[in-house]
């Protein structure tokens, strides 16, 4: 109607353009160095060979047919199965590897979806599609645990075999390595690396490459749990510290004191020898004792250094409770160096636990690297040496990277 | 500086009080009886004799001595017929933890049940007799005194005289179904023992509220560590502090040397790299690090060990330990110099990790300082490059390091296990983690109170000499 | 000859975003005894410019791609580096702006003075304590004797600017550069420190080169004045011409944003627009995107136009001296 277009009309009908929140912008420093992403990308990708190993190597076969009759498929039934899969660890994943396969396109095509619109809708069908994803894990894995199965355990390479000797046609499809990472077969004691045994066999017959893929597993599983244990705790008590002053600090700082001077390997070896049966469980909980000092002395410094800024003063005088003030107003702020420290603090957990195997405490009746590892220097085969120590060094160097990626996207002097 | 310094050494003590209680606190909630290794079946064993060591090793211990307080003194001769009664059976129904647990008790009370015992050698039930007497066997037993004191001769002398004790009541029992004659000879034994000995097993007012404080595990425990004896070492009978002090100057030497070698190599590589930011040589140097610094430390020790040591295609080095064996003379130099040859490889793996991180922090803080103003007006004065270098940005750029040290201490003590089991050095390290294998507990409180004390000063040393470096610092 | 020739400088910087020319062919002199004002906004370039007579730009990104400086004599930009080191402290010094963070907080302040003392002079260290206990009483530091063992931190910014002087004028320098020496201090320490640097010209017959943003300072402290624009001198002139007789619509502008020149109650003066970055530097006259004169002229090169007296402008459309007249306080407006 007016002839000339004046700019601010145009746009009043649109949503302006969001400024980004202090999230998305380190998100976007994040993504503009390489390394950074480079080693987010290899992270993922041992999520998925963790979460997948079991489609990778396995000696259930997918299918199984006996005289053209009774398909079946083991594999799948194996699954939730506890005399084979005997440890929690397995079985989480085993759950995440049916959700993350039903589930993840669907997520994957949410966030596809929502990629170009504004913010608030945005994070909300985003936030409402994984916590959807999340309750039906917690469903189906809560089911699984709390009725497990347990059929009978046959080794269906060998059925095949006696099968196959009785003169029956078997029908077996296996994974791409067919092998178990717990059942050995003791004919095929330490067999050299070959086509069919990439890395070799172990003293028990079992295939190394299995046993390091299904490593995997372990260590993301002690280095994310264990973290997540001590770094919750170690920021409570650093902020608790830092917030308060006073005598709370002093205590808390000579029970930090304390903890940091006794040698932390020595601790936990002694502990974990207490142990007859050590599970993982035991094992992530021994490693957060001793490592949460870490980042609560860094909350500390940080809570000390922002008590002190306007917006705290401003928070108070506007009434509001102290816990909302800790929680709602410091944390978010502090929690740069501790995110920090959570990427190296899985890196630091992955090598305590893989030192811990070598030296023989870990626990003894999952695939750990470090465990085979030790078997390799007792026995001076090398490939059980390299294959180990490789793994370690690619997960331990990928997380080290991606922690120096998040601290340099979350310091604003070398903003690019 | 000064008011500092003491401040900061009087606060080690509450420190170090902290740090042995959790030490106790740890070691007290060991499951699994220590020298459960050394005994052939954990748990049941109807062997008399193999009983007696298991309660003497108890006595060394403190094992049998109640943790906190102590209100044994206290028994009542009731309480005690009822301990035998369920450690035996006699009466009613009794679960089989219960018997265990009275089991137990009847070995732990020791000395406090003999007033007691005494009592029941005249009680009606004729097995209770029986036991009680048979229980008096253990139950009188003196314990002995520290050898590790004061003065061992005298120690020495007394203890043989308590031995002499202790074997001489050691038949006063009678077997199930002796005669009456028997059993009344030993009886009276027992009460004529008792009326000479009455003063070692009754306790007057003082002597009670004494108990009640110091006879326990926790007051033992200090008493011990004030006068430095740990005990006495289950694997090879021998006083621990003795056996750590030995292996404390290998762990000492490594470690010193492992933090002056990662000082000395991390400051001039990191006052290279910031120089020569973006360079290829900074960005391989910096690669090589990040790789020394994601690899365990086994990893590296393992590899080098196969790979540069005898059999192996470079055998360079030794298969470890410290230094070659030989009972020639060896002059002074040749024996640096074998020490050295053996040391290469552990040194290397044992700084590897500190020295990568070391490194960084060296080079984010000179990269820091180079870009100071300060830096500007020392090159406007007109003085030369490496001046402005090494007397301007590494002097500012190293106080970051040097705070490093205090917490780098304790790692390196720690990461000594891996190092000295790798290749085999008599350190510390690889001492408690035998001493773990074999659940000798002495040697293992041994060595983490040690262990602890050495990076607590090492801690002190650090705060100290970045308080000394850093003028800025206000000491409050 | 003068003490100081700049002769078409010209840095620039090499990064990510391409090579800036900070600073694209500046051109004065500085005479033993004046004191010559460097004006201009901030990124106009004077810093730089100040840095590169010492050379003391940082070599990678920046670097002197043109251009001389001739000092005594002798082109600066070509003298070896151990020849150009005794030049620096000793015959020419610099003063920066932040006191707070130039001086090295881990020595003492006499040991930094010394340093500088015992690398230009034949003196012993006990000497050398002398003529820097000199030095601080000279700058009008109290109770020198105890000063002059204590640390940067446990001064005041004012008074670690006045160790800064005894610093650089402890050789004696022949020319004295100062970086913005009071944009960070008080209003009051202000005025005590350039009648501080004054006071020390007269005596020792210096020449000073002042840099600056503050024109009032200009006023009171400068024989000569050249004003830079992105890079560019824009005009030079002494003092009191340029205050009389700007020329340059870029120097006439900043002295109308003299809030002091404004009436009460009116509104006042802006340049409109902001100084173009490095990166975004328009071609020919780089004042012309603000400039209410501008032509398409001034796609070109500004030609330089001399008035005498040594006011030189360098601009298609000067202004008159009618116009710049009507500038003057109690002139219309």
């Amino acid at each position: 109607m007016t002839s000339q277009t004046n700019p601010s009309d145009a746009l009043a009908g649109q949503a302006p353009p969001d400024d980004p929140t202090y999230g998305e912008i380190v998100w976007g420093q994040f993504v503009k160095r390489k390394e950074a992403v480079g080693s987010l990308l290899g992270l993922a990708l041992l999520l998925l060979l963790a979460i997948y190993a079991p489609l990778l190597a396995s000696n259930k076969p997918f299918l199984w047919q006996v005289d053209g009759e009774g398909l079946s498929s083991p594999w799948l039934k194996a699954l939730f199965d506890r005399n084979f899969f005997e440890n929690g660890v397995d079985i989480f994943f085993n759950t995440l590897l049916v959700v993350v396969t039903l589930v993840g396109p669907v997520v994957g095509a949410v966030f596809w979806k929502t990629r170009h619109s504004s913010r608030k809708p945005r994070n909300r069908s985003r936030r409402r599609a994984l916590l959807a994803a999340g309750a039906l894990f917690m469903v189906v894995w809560t089911g699984v645990t709390l009725f497990p199965q347990q059929s009978q355990k046959v080794v269906y390479p060998r059925l095949e075999q006696s099968l196959q000797e009785e003169g029956k046609a078997v029908m077996a499809v296996y994974a791409p390595i067919p092998f178990s990472s717990r059942d050995g077969d003791l004919d095929m004691v330490r067999l050299p690396v070959s086509l069919k045994h990439f890395l070799g066999t172990d003293n028990s017959g079992r295939d190394v490459f299995t046993r390091l893929v299904f490593g995997t597993r372990i260590s993301l599983t002690i280095g994310v749990f264990a973290v997540a244990l001590y770094i919750t705790f170690g920021t409570f008590m650093g902020a608790l510290a830092g917030f308060y002053g006073g005598w709370v600090d002093m205590a808390i700082q000579r029970v930090i004191e304390v903890v940091i001077c006794i040698p932390s390997l020595f601790l936990i070896l002694t502990v974990a020898s207490f142990i007859e049966e050590r599970s993982i469980f035991h094992i992530m909980i021994i490693i957060a004792a001793v490592a949460w000092t870490s980042p609560a002395r860094l909350v500390r410094a940080e809570f000390l250094r922002l008590r002190n800024l306007d917006f705290v003063a401003a928070a108070r005088a506007a009434g509001y409770r102290e816990s909302t003030i800790i929680f709602k107003e410091i944390l978010p702020n502090a929690l740069g160096p501790v995110l920090v420290a959570a990427t190296f603090g899985v890196a630091r957990a992955i090598l305590t636990e893989s030192t811990m195997s070598f030296l023989g405490l870990g626990d003894i009746t999952v695939p750990s690297w470090g465990q085979i590892l030790n078997t390799g220097r007792g026995t001076g085969i090398w490939v059980m040496i390299l294959a180990p120590g490789f793994a370690i060094f690619l997960t331990v160097g990928l997380l080290n990277l991606m922690g120096e990626g998040v601290r340099d996207a979350l310091d604003p002097k070398l903003r690019k | 500086m000064l008011q500092y310094t003491i401040k900061r050494l009087l606060l080690v003590i509450p420190t170090f009080f902290l740090i042995s209680l959790l030490i106790f606190v740890v070691l007290n909630v060991a499951p699994g009886r220590p020298g459960a290794g050394s005994q052939n079946d954990g748990g049941e064993s109807s062997n008399q004799q193999q009983k007696e060591s298991f309660r003497i090793f108890k006595e060394q211990f403190n094992l049998d001595k109640p943790i906190l307080v102590n209100t044994r003194w206290a028994l009542e001769t009731a309480d005690v017929r009822e301990l035998l009664v369920t450690a035996h059976k006699l009466e009613g129904d009794v679960t089989a933890a219960e018997r265990v647990d009275a089991e137990v008790d009847l070995d732990d009370f020791g000395n406090y049940l003999v007033k007691h015992l005494v009592v029941l050698l005249d009680d009606s039930n004729p097995e209770v007799q029986r036991l009680a007497a048979a229980t008096l066997v253990s139950a009188a037993q003196l314990r002995f005194v520290s050898e590790r004191r004061a003065d061992p001769l005298e120690a020495r002398r007394v203890n043989r005289e308590i031995s002499k004790a202790n074997e001489s009541v050691k038949t006063w029992t009678w077997p199930e179904g002796a005669p009456a004659e028997q059993q009344a000879a030993v009886s009276a034994s027992w009460k004529d023992w008792y009326t000479t000995n009455e003063g070692n097993y009754t306790w007057t007012g003082s002597e009670r509220v004494d108990a009640f404080f110091f006879d326990t595990r926790f007051a033992k425990y200090w008493s011990n560590l004030i006068h430095l004896d740990f005990g006495i070492s289950t694997a090879d009978r021998r006083p621990v502090f003795e056996t750590v002090m030995g292996k404390l100057k290998y762990s000492l030497s490594l470690t010193m040397v492992a933090t002056l070698l990662a000082y000395f190599i991390a400051v001039p590589i990191g006052v290279f790299s910031a120089y020569r930011q973006g360079t290829r040589l900074d960005t391989a140097v910096t690669v090589m690090l990040f790789v020394m610094y994601s690899l365990p430390t086994f990893f590296t020790g393992t590899v080098l060990l196969r790979l540069l040591t005898e059999g192996e295609p470079f055998a360079w080095f030794p298969t470890g330990d410290f230094q070659t064996m030989s009972s020639a003379p060896w002059t002074t130099w040749d024996r640096l110099k074998d020490i050295v040859w053996h040391l290469v490889l552990p040194m290397a793996t044992y700084t590897s990790v500190s020295l990568a991180t070391l490194s960084r922090y060296a080079r984010a803080g000179v990269i820091e300082v180079i870009r100071a103003d300060y830096i500007r007006t020392a090159r406007a004065k007109g003085l030369s490059e490496p001046v402005v270098i090494i007397k301007h940005a590494v002097r500012n750029g190293m106080i970051p390091i040097l705070t490093l040290l205090g917490g780098l201490l304790p790692a390196l003590i720690a990461g000594s296990v891996v190092i000295e089991v790798v290749f085999n050095i008599p350190g510390m390290g690889q001492y408690i983690f035998n001493a773990i294998g074999a659940r000798d507990y002495n040697a293992v409180m041994a060595v983490l109170l040690t262990s602890s004390f050495l990076a607590l000063i090492g801690i002190l040393v650090s705060d100290l000499s970045y308080a000394f470096v850093d003028p800025r610092i206000s000491f409050d | 000859m003068a003490l100081l020739e700049v002769d078409g400088l010209k840095t620039h910087f090499f990064t990510d975003k391409g090579q800036l020319p900070s600073v694209d062919g500046v051109s004065f002199t500085i005479d033993a005894g004046e004191t010559v004002g460097i004006v201009g906004e901030s990124g106009c370039g004077k810093s730089v410019t100040a840095m590169s007579i010492l050379r003391l730009i940082p070599e990678p990104p920046g670097r002197i791609v043109g251009g001389e400086i001739r000092f005594e004599g002798r082109d600066l930009t070509r003298l070896p580096m151990d020849e150009l080191r005794k030049v620096r402290g000793n015959d020419i010094s610099v003063i920066f702006q932040e006191p707070m963070t130039s001086l090295n907080p881990v020595y003492t302040v006499g040991d930094q003075i010394m340093e500088a003392i015992l690398l230009h002079q034949p003196v012993e260290e006990e000497e050398a304590r002398r003529i820097a206990l000199a030095m601080l009483e000279r700058v009008g530091i109290p109770a020198p004797e105890q000063r002059i063992d204590e640390y940067p931190h446990q001064m005041s910014g004012g008074m670690k600017q006045r160790v800064m002087i005894a610093m650089a004028l402890s050789c004696k320098p022949k020319l004295l550069i100062a970086d913005e020496p009071t944009t960070a201090l008080d209003v009051t320490i202000q005025a005590q420190i350039l009648e501080l640097l004054q006071e020390l010209q007269r005596e020792e017959g210096m020449g000073v080169m002042l840099i600056t943003h503050d024109l009032g300072v200009v006023a009171e402290t400068c024989d000569r004045v050249v004003v830079l624009y992105a890079g560019r001198v824009a005009e030079t002139a002494t003092a009191i011409d340029l205050f009389d007789r700007p020329t340059h619509p870029y120097t006439a502008g900043l002295l109308q944003s003299i809030p002091d020149r404004a009436s009460p109650g009116a509104r006042l003066f802006t340049i409109d627009g902001m100084v173009p970055s490095p990166d975004k530097f328009p071609s020919g006259c780089r004042f012309r995107d603000r400039c209410t004169r501008a032509t398409e002229a001034c796609a070109d090169m500004p030609p330089l136009h001399d008035l005498g007296g040594g006011h030189k402008v360098w601009c298609h459309h000067p202004l008159t001296a009618a116009e710049s007249a009507a500038l003057s306080p109690g002139g219309e407006h």
